[in-house]
């Protein structure tokens, strides 16, 4: 089992947090020892790749709990917008981000924009923990060359996307959202299309992204696009963890 | 079938839902009437009618009875 200290969530959530992760290698009794190893701690998530699902009896013996499902999948190609869509689009653009835009970004996440991460849906964490950890997270990505796009709708600004280059011709697409006031406009798909759309204009010959199985939306959405599973897997978590 | 059968039937092709549940449906009431399932049943909606709607009017097309109405713009009398 592999563990890594989360320094970064000691600056977003104010917490000691660890994160641990399944390996090929691992048997039962390697994670229980993995878990009894574990440094004193606010919360820890344990990542189960899906074909070890056997050895999550044993994470929720020792009290962690379900939180949700990730999957990764890749696009490799723009994908196609029918007749309707391809009429919408010609209303939408994007632009890198100014610095306006980001303080926007970063306003309308504070105020609640993301809903369905474990962290948002944890009653164990506050509103304003849950938005810090996407403020740090776009500063973060931006600080490690990621670029972060407005998206206007009828020239108004509606959204966000937040892309990076992570090989030669490999980009992921971290993050997007539509903000609150036009959120009843159909611009789910076409925010996750722009992204990917920007990412092979620029020479992308496949982009990737990870999506929770709490947002259906963004499911959705992938299942409409040609995407490609690259793997799977379940999150568990548990709140303190001292020492006896 | 009539043109309202048909306004009915976009929905129910589109959302999976029963046919008694269609009329009281509005945007974000079910989770299949999400952004993506309104840009379904916007095309669903012009492939039938042989529309092409505004911007304006999809974004304004927030359950089933506003749909009739906007409808109505294009010529589309939904009769029973």
């Amino acid at each position: 089992m592999d563990v890594v200290h989360a320094t970064w969530e000691r600056r977003n959530l104010g917490l000691e947090v660890y994160e641990a992760s399944i390996t090929p290698s691992d048997t039962q009794e390697t994670v229980r020892a993995g878990i009894a190893a574990l440094p004193e701690a606010d919360y820890v998530s344990i990542k189960v790749p899906v074909a070890q699902f056997a050895l999550s009896g044993v994470i929720e013996q020792n009290g962690f709990r379900f939180r949700e499902q990730l999957t990764s999948v890749e696009v490799t190609q723009v994908p196609t917008l029918n007749g309707l869509q391809a009429r919408y689009q010609k209303a939408i653009a994007s632009r890198p981000a100014t610095d306006q835009d980001m303080k926007t970004v970063l306003e309308e996440v504070r105020s609640g924009l993301f809903q369905t991460d474990r962290f948002s849906l944890d009653a164990r964490f506050s509103p304003e923990q849950a938005a810090n950890r996407y403020c740090g997270w776009i500063q973060d990505e931006l600080a490690r060359g990621g670029e972060l796009h407005a998206i206007l709708f009828k020239d108004k600004l509606a959204g966000f996307f937040l892309v990076r280059k992570t090989d030669t011709d490999r980009w992921s697409s971290l993050l997007a959202g539509v903000f609150t006031d036009f959120q009843q406009m159909g611009l789910g798909y076409f925010i996750n299309y722009l992204a990917y759309a920007y990412c092979f204009g620029q020479g992308a010959q496949s982009v990737a992204s990870t999506y929770s199985s709490n947002n259906l939306a963004a499911c959705k959405i992938h299942g409409d696009l040609r995407t490609r599973l690259l793997y799977q897997s379940y999150i568990y978590a548990r709140h303190t963890i001292a020492k006896e | 079938m009539s043109t309202v059968d048909q306004y009915k039937a976009a929905f129910i092709n589109t959302f999976r839902v029963p046919s008694e549940e269609v009329e009281a449906l509005a945007y974000q009431s079910i989770e299949q009437w999400d952004s993506l399932g309104h840009m379904q049943l916007m095309s669903e909606l012009e492939d039938i009618f042989k529309v092409e709607l505004d911007i304006d009017d999809i974004i304004d097309f927030s359950s089933f009875a506003k749909g009739q109405e906007i409808l109505g713009k294009y010529g589309v009398a939904l009769n029973g």
